[in-house]
Formats: structure tokens, sequence, C-alpha cells
């Protein structure tokens, strides 16, 4: 198996996740690190594209804060990993697939984030539409029904119809969570995943009227996991669209472009949505 | 030695039954049932006579299709109104004024702020207790929780009631074998004069009983407003308000799962409560109340009771002086909250479809 160079030093956190990955990763020393590490602060996407630029094999670019430019399209952009504390857990990957079949015949879609901190709640959004994305499939652009110190509520609606309901919670009782249900009118998707501190794995029950079942438990960090795809893409055996797919949860956030404050709620907006 | 029938009578409280629709059959008897030491059931009334014979029959009860026999009947000391929602206030006026020790109203016990106020009058001036059946207020997991929170009340910035349920049905067999069951075809939310009276019906009808819980985390309810609400098949809403400067989400689904979850969920800024309701119905116990900060947990329930259980319970310590009755003026806010959320949530959804 080839082993690929990083920068542990790029980003806090990364010396774990090399070191859960010994085959796959080393340390780069002084020579240039093959897969590169970025922080999605403003400007992360001229960073990414100028180390894939210089010829890096694949970047992982944590939290991204704003939406991607145009600086990179194609084979390059296809070497991109955008990691995120809950979208890129292994379970919502399986509870994606699991959710799939039940999203056309869905009564309400939920998800809520709950965080420790005011000052997380915008880089939390991306992640939660990003996480509701991959988990309920395409919905209506969202509009913000409240938003405050406490917590942030967020409508659209499910490509079906149904009322998808978001939410950012703020509070310090529990670790920060995440939970999804997609009710059906026989059963549904329940999701519960955990802050990534920790490989406490992701929780995806579904309820049929044959009864419930529960996914097989995968206990990996986020963070590792989107480690181990930027090492399959420098290997030739996977590509990314992670950023296509952020420009499209880019146009359904309550956000501009640039990252601005979610607009105010209008009854006659929910019509529009229809 | 064994009790003599007139003698157990003596030793217990009489109960009235006005209605024996499936709330009667499958809730009040069976919890009944549990507290023979305590109560028993003497007249039992419902319009069908058919349907007042069979289950007098069960529990041994004079039967009759007249309110005013039961309230002239003296071996009545408790009325339990489970009547229609639009005959609840005059049965309660009438059961206060022919004397009774005390009054049991299904929820809501009035369908306007008009007729609360008529019914607190009508109770102060006879002196008799009045209990509306908002079970999930006597739930001992609910009481347990009570004792945890600490300064929950004040600091609590979102409070989330979470309604899923089988048909009343599925769990109205589980308790009992119930007659006469009414049978209403699933509405059409596509017109949205019918989405609207979904959500109101559901408000006042599924709601309201964990709305009583959400008003103790509200410092008042004047500033109510309606960000969004909308109806959920196959009966059920989801609703988001701010009201008392907190922010407030009713979701609920009445479907074909097998799966009950009835919860109310309150977030803090460093605790959160986490009440967990069995199904209506079954006897199953009481809630699970889970008390969370700064990552510590306590736990109270499940019990080995209701809140069914425990309004029955709460009614004979009210009638033996052990206990204060809720106040008036309680019942009419929890009332005028319901009121009020599911006016505005009407016209909400009304206002949406323009």
């Amino acid at each position: 198996m080839t082993s690929f160079t990083v920068d542990p030093r790029q980003l806090v956190g990364l010396p774990e996740v090399v070191a859960s990955l010994p085959i796959s990763l080393a340390p780069a020393g002084r020579s240039t690190p093959q897969l590169s590490a970025v922080a999605g602060t403003t400007g992360w996407a001229g960073r990414a594209a100028e180390a894939v630029f210089a010829g890096a094999l694949g970047a992982v670019v944590d939290a991204p804060e704003e939406a991607p430019t145009d600086q990179m399209a194609g084979d390059m952009a296809s070497r991109v990993v955008l990691a995120w504390e809950f979208a890129s857990n292994p379970g919502v990957l399986a509870a994606a697939e699991a959710a799939a079949p039940l999203r056309t015949h869905a009564f309400l879609a939920e998800a809520t984030l709950t965080v420790r901190s005011e000052t997380e709640l915008k880089g939390a959004l991306l992640d939660l539409v990003t996480t509701a994305s991959r988990v309920f499939g395409e919905f209506t652009r969202l509009v913000t029904l409240h938003k405050d110190a406490t917590g942030w509520h967020l409508a659209g609606k499910l490509a079906g119809g149904a009322p998808l309901v978001l939410t950012l919670l703020v509070t310090t009782a529990d670790p920060a969570s995440l939970r999804l249900r997609l009710l059906t009118g026989d059963g549904g998707l329940v999701v519960v995943v955990p802050s990534s501190n920790t490989a406490a794995p992701a929780e995806v029950r579904i309820v049929g009227p044959d009864g419930e079942r529960l996914l097989p438990t995968l206990w990996e960090t986020s963070r590792r996991a989107s480690w181990r795809r930027v090492v399959a893409i420098a290997a030739g055996d996977a590509v990314s669209d992670d950023l296509a797919e952020f420009r499209h949860t880019i146009t359904v956030a309550p956000v501009s472009s640039s990252g601005t404050a979610p607009n105010q709620f209008k009854p006659s907006q929910m019509k529009d949505q229809s | 030695m064994p009790q003599t029938a007139s003698a157990h009578r003596t030793a217990t409280l009489g109960v009235g039954f006005i209605g024996c629709g499936p709330v009667t059959q499958a809730i009040h008897l069976p919890s009944l049932a549990r507290l023979t030491d305590i109560f028993t059931v003497t007249h039992v009334v419902d319009i069908d006579e058919q349907v007042a014979a069979t289950v007098g029959s069960r529990v041994g009860a004079h039967h009759s299709t007249s309110v005013d026999a039961l309230l002239e009947d003296p071996s009545v000391d408790v009325v339990a109104i489970c009547s229609p929602n639009k005959f609840h206030a005059s049965q309660v006026v009438a059961a206060c004024k022919a004397g009774k020790r005390a009054v049991l109203c299904e929820k809501p016990f009035a369908v306007s702020a008009t007729e609360a106020a008529e019914i607190s009058a009508v109770s102060m001036e006879t002196g008799v207790p009045i209990v509306v059946g908002a079970m999930h207020t006597f739930d001992p997991g609910w009481l347990a929780a009570e004792g945890m929170w600490g300064d929950l009340p004040e600091t609590a910035h979102t409070i989330r009631s979470n309604i899923v349920i089988p048909p009343n049905s599925r769990f109205e067999d589980f308790a009992t074998e119930v007659i006469a069951r009414p049978d209403s075809p699933p509405p059409d939310f596509s017109d949205p004069a019918v989405a609207a009276a979904a959500v109101e019906g559901g408000i006042l009808g599924l709601a309201i009983h964990n709305l009583p819980l959400v008003r103790r985390f509200l410092p008042g309810f004047d500033d109510l407003e309606i960000l969004a609400a909308s109806a959920v098949p196959v009966f059920g809403y989801e609703v988001l308000m701010r009201v008392g400067g907190k922010t407030v989400e009713l979701t609920a689904s009445v479907n074909s799962t097998w799966k009950p979850d009835w919860r109310l969920e309150v977030i803090g800024h460093d605790a959160t409560l986490t009440v967990q309701f069995t199904p209506s119905y079954v006897q199953a116990g009481s809630a699970v109340a889970t008390f969370t900060s700064r990552g510590h947990i306590l736990q109270a329930g499940p019990f080995s009771h209701n809140g069914y259980e425990g309004e029955w319970r709460l009614i004979a310590d009210i009638v033996a002086g052990k206990a204060q009755a809720p106040s008036a003026e309680s019942l009419i806010d929890d009332l005028r909250l319901a009121l009020a959320i599911a006016e505005g949530a009407r016209a909400h959804v009304l206002e949406a479809a323009k």
C-alpha cells in the first residue's frame, strides 16, 4: 500500500490522524507534503488551489466557512475533500443511503445541531445544511424563522413537499451533537451523531412496519474518515465532488456566498417555496 | 373479615361519568380499577343508552342517558366529564352547582375565554374544586422533574414538544376492549381551510397535553408570535413560535407507526431537560425525566403509575383536604395559551396559502 506524506503541523488534530493511519500517512519532514491540510477560514479556496497547483495529490479543507471560488475545476477540484465535523461522519453516509427510499413519502424532516457557544453557530450552519442535504436529498432554499444568540431556526420543504425544519441550539449541558429525523407514515429514520471529539459512533435507526433496525456502527471520527478519502483520491481509487456539492449547499443555505447573515422570515415566503 | 359492598361504598368516593367513549372506557375505568380502595364508579351517562348500559354493567354502576339524573344522584361525589369538548363548560358549571365534591373535566375544560371565566366564577362561588385532565401535569416523572430542574424555567431558551403516535385505537385496544369507537377519514391538506382546521384541531386536541408543561417555562405569553405553522400528515402539525422571549416548537404526527415518541425537551444555556412520556391509554407507568447539566445526568422514573392515575389520586387528596386544587387562574391561563396558539397557527396556515 502506498503511503502519502503530510505536514502534521498544518492543522490542530492532524498528528492524531496521522498516528491513526500510520500505513497510509507519514510525516513529510522537510520535504513538500504530498497531501495538504487547509484551514477552512477565509481564503481557504485560494489556499487549497495553491496547494493543488503546486502538485499536491490531494487536499483536505477543515470546516470551510465560506463558498468556494471558481479557481479550481475538473481534475483539480476532484482532489479536494471538505472535512465537516458532522456531515463527514461515516454514519451520515450510511444514513443517506438508508434514507433514499424514504424521501419521496416523508411526512416531515428535521435536523437539530447543538453547539456549545454562540460563536460556533455560523460554522455549524453549513455543516448542518450539508448533513441535511446528504440525508434528506433535495430541498428548497431555507428561510430563517428566527435567530439569536441561543439558536437559529430555519425552514424549507423537501422535494416531495414535506416540511423541513433545521435548528441550531446553544447549550453547554451536553457535548455538541446532531440529531436528524425523517418521518414517514409508518415509521422513518432517526440519526444521532455525537461530537467528533471522540470516535463514538453515529447511530442510525430505521423504523418500519416490521420493526426497528440499527445499522452497523462505525467507530471512526469524521476527521479520520475524511483523510481516508483523500488517501484514496491520491492513490487514484476515488474522486471527490465535494466542491460541487458545497456550491449547491450554498444556494439553499440562508446565507449569501460571502457568508452574510440570514434573512428574516415572512409568512408569504413559505408559499414561494412550494 | 371481607367488606360488604355497602361498607366498601361508604369508604370510597362515588364517581359519575358523563360520556362513555374511548377515554372513559380505555383510560379512566382501567385507572380506577387500580384504585378501588379510593373510588367506586356509581353512575355512568352516555347519549347512547346501549353504550351506557354496557359500560355501566362492566363496573356495576347505574346507567342513564340523563346528565341531570347523574347530578341528582347522591351516590356521585366526583363528576368526571368526558363528553365532546363543546359540552364541557356547561357540564362543569352544572356539576359545581349540584354541590359535588370535585369535578374532573377532560381537556379542554372550555373552548373560549368567556366560558373559562364563567367556570372560574362558579368554582369560586360554590367552592367545588376542578381538576382538568391534563394528565402529564400529574405524571410522577414530570413531578420529579420539577424537583431536579433548578433555575431552568428562568434560563431555558427553547422548548420543544414532540408527539408521534399511532392512532389512538392501537393503544385503546391494548388497554381495554372498546365499543362504539368514532371514526374519521384522513384530512385533505391540499385545501388550506382543511389544513388550517387540522392544525387548530391538533393544537387543541393533542398539543394541549403538553402546553401546561410548556407554560411552566414561559414568563408570560401576551407576546405570542407564530413564525411558522403547517399541517403534517396524517393528522398533525409543525408550529414554531416566539413567546415569552423564548422559542417554542410544537411537532406532532398521528400516523401508522407502531413506535410512539412523546417527548418534551427544554434547552437552556447550561442545562437541558427531556421528559419521555408513555403512550396514553396503556397503564405503562410514568414518564422518565432526564436532566443534564455540565455533562452530569440526573434521571427520574419510571414510576409505577402514570398521570391519569395521578390525577385521580390528586382528586382523592383534594377531597380529603390533603392537597390544593389547581388554581382557576392557572387553568384559565393554560386554556388561554392553547387557544392563542391554535388561533394563531390556523391564521398563519391560511395566510401562507394566499
